[in-house]
């Protein structure tokens, strides 16, 4: 590790080849983690690639020269919750295991009225964190990691919450059309 | 759409052309996610700022920007809002704390073996319980979802942004938990402890083998020629290499104070009087000991159940039969295994917070035997 500091050294003081160095001995490190954390994708190349040009614009401002793990870390760390945080913006949100889109709404029903909030009540907490985790980004496979469960479980979880909102619906939809029925 | 294929799509499609209700459920369902999205974006910290808050024991200030310390600030308050409304926030830092763990490793695999090392290493052992050194995948960082409560966070939050502003080389080290929080410390000698909540421990100086407990904590030692060694209110627990758990007791009164020591391997040493040694107290493996100021008493005990504070769950030469059953008791499932491990002892402590499958998982590993699970029963097997 000394060898690091003093390519840190080197490298704030102007040295490209130390720059260079440096960059070539933690391309590996960067590699390995983000696949260990997201596996063998193309999206891997984008991280290591944006986590070095980190490293490369910030060394200037590494205070501890000794610390360059720590920085690198720091630079890996936030490029892979944006990474997450963008993971389905590109798509259109998280309904994935829902959402069957183009499926076209073209008059205004009484579902349409029933409130967002109301709808929300009807998931658990353990439904609407999973929910949360899922719309943050990760995956289900990442959350059942994360939560000390299986991927089945939480999609498991994922549906019972949505047939606990269709059974909402259902007695709302009951609840309006009662009275119509009476005044006939 | 990453889990439907194309054919699948038009299936649901169709479905809900068919299906009013579906139509309807889905069209709601996508309302609501969006909802929730929506408040995430608004309301959650922005990533640097999880990332500097689980980083809060990892870095210290000069790892930080002017930014960073700013954002760090600024976010606190957030902090604490965001957490009371969204529980979710305390397990995505609990995964960013277990990203950088997994970072470390790719570190110290790149790096640690090829040259000298003068950043501290990971805990080099390779235990069955050392969630460090753990080969597997998943690491259980996930009971901080539970640990991480609103006030736990606060504190912290306070307390991360204090230690990110000064040195802490020369003051005395203090490591707290508080209410529902439940800490792992890997200590400078490699030792590890598992701090429960509302507990303390700390030391003088260069950390040299000896602290202080107050609450409770389960110690993994490793060997050594110094003793390391225990003191709590009542007496002083001193030992070589291995596994135990403390537990300090306060009543109110000096006379109610008690100390609890469970060994669950090697041999540790109870004393009341430093200076006299000759009302020391050898324990051995499966034995309590409780110290009060005045007497000491050893009696037998389940390790599982004495050690259930700790949120461990610990084996010693159980055989394979009863692993099950507490298994299968423990997270309330059902587990089928093959009848030839019956009768296989394991030895092995196991943190709850790694969940079923991973504990299985790591059992099969230690027993050369495959585990399955049935996606529809969720029904475990363990075989060989």
């Amino acid at each position: 590790m000394q060898v690091i500091t003093e390519l840190v050294e080197r490298a704030k003081a102007g040295d490209e080849a130390a720059l260079s160095a440096i960059l070539i001995k933690i391309e590996p490190v960067l590699r390995s983690f983000f696949i260990s954390r997201i596996g063998r994708r193309i999206d891997v190349d984008d991280l290591v690639q944006n986590t070095l040009l980190r490293v490369h614009r910030g060394l200037v401002d590494l205070k501890d020269n000794s610390r360059l793990k720590a920085f690198a870390m720091k630079g890996a760390l936030y490029e892979l919750q944006d990474f997450y945080r963008g993971r389905y913006t590109a798509k259109e949100a998280l309904y994935d295991a829902h959402d069957p889109p183009e499926v076209v709404s073209n008059d205004s029903r009484p579902e349409d009225i029933l409130d967002v909030e109301q709808a929300l009540n009807s998931l658990s907490p353990k439904a609407r964190e999973i929910i949360e985790l899922r719309e943050y980004g990760y995956k289900y496979e990442e959350i059942a990691d994360m939560v000390g469960s299986t991927e089945a479980a939480i999609k498991m979880q994922v549906k019972r919450a949505f047939d606990r909102m269709k059974d909402a619906l259902m007695m709302f939809l009951v609840w309006i059309a009662l009275p119509a029925s009476f005044n006939r | 759409m990453e889990h439907f294929s194309d054919a699948d799509l038009v299936s649901i499609r169709e479905a809900m052309q068919n299906d009013e209700q579906l139509n309807r459920a889905v069209r709601n369902w996508i309302k609501v996610s969006r909802h929730i999205g929506a408040n995430i974006r608004a309301e959650f910290p922005a990533e640097q700022a999880l990332v500097l808050f689980a980083l809060r024991d990892m870095i210290d200030g000069s790892d930080l920007t002017e930014a960073e310390v700013d954002l760090a600030r600024r976010s606190e308050s957030q902090f604490q809002t965001s957490l009371q409304n969204h529980p979710s926030i305390g397990i995505i830092v609990a995964r960013i704390a277990d990203d950088a763990k997994e970072f470390e490793r790719s570190w110290s695999l790149s790096f640690d073996s090829k040259e000298g090392n003068d950043e501290p290493k990971p805990n080099p052992k390779l235990r069955l319980h050392n969630r460090d050194a753990m080969p597997l995948r998943s690491r259980g960082m996930r009971l901080v979802r539970y640990a991480i409560s609103t006030a736990a966070v606060v504190t912290l939050i306070s307390l991360s942004i204090l230690q990110l502003s000064k040195d802490n080389q020369t003051r005395p080290t203090q490591i707290a938990t508080v209410t529902n929080e439940l800490r792992t410390v890997t200590l400078n000698d490699g030792s590890t402890l598992r701090l429960a909540p509302s507990s303390t421990i700390s030391w003088d100086g260069e950390f040299n083998r000896a602290v202080t407990l107050t609450g409770a904590a389960y110690f993994d030692v490793v060997p050594s020629p110094t003793a390391f060694i225990v003191h709590t209110p009542s007496g002083t627990t001193t030992v070589l290499g291995t596994e135990f758990g403390v537990q300090t007791v306060d009543n109110g009164t000096n006379s109610a104070q008690q100390t609890i020591v469970t060994l669950v391997s090697g041999r540790v040493s109870l004393s009341l009087d430093d200076n006299d040694p000759s009302n020391d107290i050898i324990l051995t493996p499966g034995k309590q000991g409780i110290l009060t100021l005045t007497d000491i008493s050893v009696s037998s005990v389940n390790l599982l159940d004495a050690l259930a504070w700790s949120e461990l769950i610990v084996f010693r030469d159980t055989p394979m039969k009863e692993v099950k059953e507490k298994l299968a008791k423990q997270f309330d499932v059902t587990i089928e295994m093959s009848h030839n491990l019956n009768e296989t002892l394991l030895t092995g402590t196991f943190e709850q917070d790694r969940g079923i499958k991973e504990i299985l998982d790591i059992v099969a590993a230690a027993l050369g035997a495959t585990v399955q699970i049935d996606s529809k029963s969720g029904v475990y097997s363990l075989s060989k």
